[in-house]
């Protein structure tokens, strides 16, 4: 794909004749202009200008947070030490209702992957973040004692939160709105972290609105690692936008557009969890640690037998979302289950449930919601538990060193209380706190085998024998073995849903086969790609943006222009979303990463035994020659799977390649 | 003229079109997927917004439309599955 050298335009302030809460220097339409720092070890509190430059570059999210990142971090920073960074980041329309736009970002030095980390949530604290005054924070050093941060009108707080540590994540967040006093559980936004990030296990989440999770890459530990317990965020202060008009013009078209998606009716219906038994059809539901590709207990626990059993008591939602993907469960046997606390979602359910060969949704229900007590990563918890299961299989693990508890296939016993063991770092539960990746280094014996990872994050619910692009977004995602990425194969087949102005044309469809792994295959990955690192920047949820959902990109940069009256192109706001993957990428080749850790595990190298895609391996040749085109679609060093100078120069990075290149890690 | 029985078997938003999850038709024989198709399309025509998107898979197994069927073949009607 081209790029151009991106040149920043002159800021124009001709139209900014009032001052936006106060900023210096005038309105920054979108923005509310001011970032956020605080530094638990001396308790210094400043707000930083967001400069104008840097928001164009940048966006917000995962743009705006990868740029402080690798300005402000050095290389080898221990993740879980005083020099890590946590920055908390909305985007441009972070208060503007329209479905989907309720996120925001957790970036850091990941405790669990070896680099980049990232993760998202939604919930209610995007427009918090901004109604409160700040566009991000940055959460730096360690605090002597347990403390929470409280964001209000643009003034901030370092509070005590000694009596909400060993508390779980609903414990906290209920405490410290009663210790604000609030009356509506809406006025603030609370995140917080339960006991698995107090004891920093590695694939700790931090949970807001008390069931939304930013699960992926320990970002969690990380607040646990600076004793930071919770943030929350209250106020009503206006975002200023360029174009209030033509902005409710945008915002009424995502409300037409979104209805088009051919995924909202399900997501509504059954949840994410929908898709679990259709996955299982077509042979592609990840089955007794990846060792198979079809679950037959796949209809007990789908999203359908969720809603029919009566397990699902209601739906929720985020802020401004009509879609209504949260799902709300309620039960008081076999298990106890708080319908304040959240239900499963498909990554969950696989995780828990068909990786674990287990068909028990309500043990399913419950291992989740100790995931959101605890504040842990479903995904990475569930994985940590089929290793453990396996290992045990195998007597890599024994009982003497569970403490008796026997880790078969399929017990829902052993599901339910290792969470609860790695929740509080007891027993196995120290060990498989530290994810497969480290755990399995541990335990020696063959057991880096079958531990499912890539980069030390564990890998999500989805095979990719059966789709191929999703094992080349594993090996590339710098955060590590993500599914998030772009959408997947079974979405490019079909002229429906190729898009002129992103660049996918009808004429360079792929082979109409999931096996396919052509340049034209790589090419909508890295289009994709592109496009997807501009949502995390803008922060919005993708399930309700093209192609899943009905938003279309034209539409979202509609808002941005109208929001910011910055006249971006479709070729400016995909490379934005281009130019944080060359930091990210950065980041990680500054840390040592190399192609050879753009790699997935040699079990999903191998054939499935089962279903549809049964005897058709993912051999390294495959793989080698799909990194060979992406690096090269990226304009970057197919030996190291580095960014070159041209790739970062293209990208308006000229100072990262300076840096790289003092540090000898610019390819020749 | 003999004929064979064979169940459609509709996943996602297939299913969420025939109001259905799995439904059985008889075709004269020898019948082709197609055939299936065709009826599936005619007592469900909403199905044709989805007809580009779908895939197919005869007992499991992925088949292309012109294959031919026998008695008691389980034809799944697959939409597009995304990630999340």
């Amino acid at each position: 794909m081209p790029t151009s050298a991106y040149k920043v335009p002159e800021t124009d302030y001709s139209r900014c004749t009032r001052k936006a809460n106060g900023r210096k220097g005038g309105v920054l339409n979108g923005y509310m202009g001011k970032i956020l720092r605080v530094n638990l070890s001396n308790g210094r509190i400043t707000t930083e200008a967001l400069q104008e430059q840097v928001a164009r570059m940048f966006i917000g999210g995962k743009g705006l947070s990868a740029k402080i990142l690798f300005d402000e971090l050095e290389p080898e920073t221990d993740p879980l030490g005083l020099e890590n960074k946590l920055v908390i980041a909305a985007g441009p329309l972070g208060a503007v209702p329209f479905s989907g736009n309720s996120r925001f970002s957790d970036c850091a030095k990941s405790p669990l992957g070896m680099g980049w980390g990232e993760s998202y949530s939604g919930g209610y604290m995007a427009p918090k973040i901004k109604q409160s005054g700040f566009d991000a924070f940055i959460i730096e050093g360690i605090s002597d004692t347990p403390v929470w941060l409280y964001v209000n009108e643009g003034k901030a707080e370092v509070r005590d939160a000694s009596k909400y540590w060993g508390r779980t994540t609903l414990e906290t967040e209920n405490g410290i709105k009663k210790e604000l006093g609030d009356t509506d559980k809406r006025q603030t936004s609370v995140a917080s972290i339960g006991q698995a990030g107090e004891k920093q296990v590695r694939y700790a989440a931090i949970m807001n609105d008390l069931r939304e999770a930013a699960g992926r890459s320990g970002m969690g530990a990380v607040m646990g690692s600076k004793k930071l317990k919770a943030w929350g965020c209250k106020g009503s202060l206006k975002v200023p936008v360029h174009d209030d008009k033509k902005l409710r013009e945008y915002m009424r078209q995502c409300v037409t557009e979104v209805k088009k998606g051919p995924y909202i009716k399900s997501l509504h219906d059954y949840g994410t969890a929908g898709d679990t038994d259709d996955l299982s059809a077509s042979g592609r539901l990840p089955t007794k640690n990846f060792m198979r590709g079809t679950f037959e207990g796949a209809d007990k626990i789908t999203g359908e037998t969720i809603v029919s059993s009566g397990l699902l008591t209601g739906r929720d939602t985020c802020w401004a979302c009509s879609t209504n993907c949260k799902r709300v469960v309620d039960s008081k046997s076999p298990y106890l289950l708080d319908k304040e606390v959240g239900g499963q979602e498909y990554e969950t359910t696989a995780a828990f449930g068909s990786n674990c060969v287990n068909s028990d949704m309500y043990s399913i229900a419950k291992a989740n919601q100790l995931c959101n007590l605890y504040g842990l990563d479903t995904i990475s918890t569930g994985v940590v538990v089929g290793f453990a299961m396996e290992a045990y299989e195998r007597g890599i693990i024994t009982k003497e060193q569970t403490g008796g508890l026997e880790l078969n296939w399929g017990s829902l016993d052993a599901v339910v209380k290792l969470v609860d063991l790695i929740g509080n770092r007891e027993g196995i539960g120290d060990l498989l706190g530290e994810g497969v990746y480290r755990a399995a280094q541990k335990l020696g014996r063959g057991a880096e085998e079958f531990a499912m990872h890539v980069k030390g994050r564990e890998i999500p619910m989805h095979e990719p024998r059966g789709k191929r692009n999703v094992g080349l977004m594993y090996a590339i995602a710098d955060r590590g073995a993500c599914h998030m990425e772009w959408e997947h194969d079974d979405f490019w087949e079909s002229e429906t849903y190729m898009r002129p102005e992103l660049g996918l044309v009808a004429s360079e469809l792929p082979n109409r086969t999931l096996l396919d792994y052509g340049l034209s295959k790589v090419k909508i990955a890295k289009v994709q790609a592109d496009v997807w690192a501009m949502c995390n920047s803008l922060v919005v949820c993708v399930f309700d943006i093209y192609p899943g959902g009905g938003i279309e990109h034209s539409t979202l940069l509609g808002i941005l222009n109208a929001a910011t009256g910055w006249n971006m192109s479709m070729r400016d706001y995909m490379e934005a979303g281009e130019r944080s993957i060359n930091m990210t990428r950065a980041f990680n080749t500054r840390e040592g990463l190399t192609r050879d850790d753009d790699t997935i595990p040699k079990r999903l190298m191998e054939p499935l035994p089962d279903g549809a895609f049964a005897g058709k391996p993912f051999g390294p040749d495959i793989l080698d020659s799909m990194l060979d085109n992406y690096y090269t679609l990226r304009g970057w060093d197919k030996k190291t799977g580095s960014p070159t100078r041209a790739s970062l120069e293209l990208a308006g990075l000229s100072y990262v390649a300076d840096q790289l290149d003092k540090m000898n890690l610019l390819p020749n | 003229m003999s004929a064979i029985k064979v169940i459609l078997v509709y996943l996602g938003q297939a299913r969420e079109v025939a109001g259905t999850k799995e439904e059985q038709l008889e075709l004269p024989a020898p019948a082709k997927i197609e055939q299936a198709i065709s009826r599936a399309l005619e007592a469900h025509p909403k199905l044709s917004e989805l007809k580009e998107n779908l895939k197919l898979l005869v007992n499991g197994q992925w088949a292309v439309s012109n294959a031919e069927l026998k008695d008691g073949d389980r034809i799944t009607l697959l939409p597009p599955v995304g990630g999340g």
